[in-house]
């Protein structure tokens, strides 16, 4: 199994959950979907956010199927709430 | 030929106070007969209680492209002559203004249109979260909605 690295951007309650804007990981090549499975079991609260919030890679939308191929930026994005 | 946005490096969102006669000359227009300007504000109350500020992030890159996807889809679907978006960020004052949106046309129904449709793609699809200071102590994250991309919007 090949390994992917990727930057992670959290945003609003994202980044209050990890206590952190970012970080840079390594994971097993896979989806967006497993990507969210591995950080849902390292930061408690996750698993509530991510059911209403969205992942951008490289700044567009994509769904949990996306496969990663290292070296994105994968931002989670919950609820937009600007005006 | 007619040049109708601004140059393309114009700042969409900023850390700065937004400066409402900057705004406005920045859409005047001798083609233009009407400007529309609506401006969001921060207001006192909100859904955990009583407001007394407001603290605006954005995913940079991504919120100046879309802002400017929501300018290019208005100078494509009505005939204005010249429309501005900012959004401010970080942290700010009540009554302080957090977005504008003006548009300038030959006849004010389509810039009254056209601002309305700029203002509500902006709270849809612009990578924006705000934080309010409840004057209880604390702060709350603002209960948005799911952010739909501009391709999906333009969809529907």
């Amino acid at each position: 199994m090949s390994s992917v690295k990727v930057k992670l951007l959290y945003f609003g309650a994202a980044g209050d959950i990890t206590g952190k804007r970012g970080e840079r990981v390594t994971l097993v090549k896979g989806s967006v979907g497993q990507l969210l499975d591995m950080l849902e079991g390292r930061y408690a609260g996750l698993e509530d956010l991510r059911r209403s919030s969205r992942v951008a890679v490289d700044q567009e939308l994509v769904d949990e199927e996306f496969e990663l191929n290292g070296g994105e930026t994968v931002a989670l994005l919950p609820p937009v709430a600007g005006g | 030929m007619r040049v109708r946005s601004k140059k393309a490096s114009e700042e969409l969102v900023t850390k700065s106070r937004i400066s409402v006669s900057e705004v406005l000359e920045s859409v005047e227009d001798q083609g233009a007969g009407a400007i529309v300007l609506f401006l969001g504000t921060v207001r006192n109350s909100g859904a955990s209680g009583e407001v007394s500020g407001m603290t605006y992030e954005a995913y940079g890159e991504m919120a100046q492209r879309e802002l400017s996807e929501i300018r290019d889809e208005i100078l494509e679907r009505w005939p204005v002559k010249k429309v501005r978006i900012v959004h401010r960020v970080g942290k700010m004052q009540l009554k302080d203004i957090s977005v504008a949106v003006a548009v300038s046309s030959p006849h004010r129904s389509d810039a009254f249109e056209a601002c309305r449709f700029g203002i509500e793609r902006i709270k849809k699809e612009v990578p924006i979260w705000k934080k309010e200071t409840l004057a209880s102590g604390g702060e709350a994250w603002v209960e948005g909605e799911e952010i739909v991309s501009t391709a999906d919007a333009r969809a529907h």
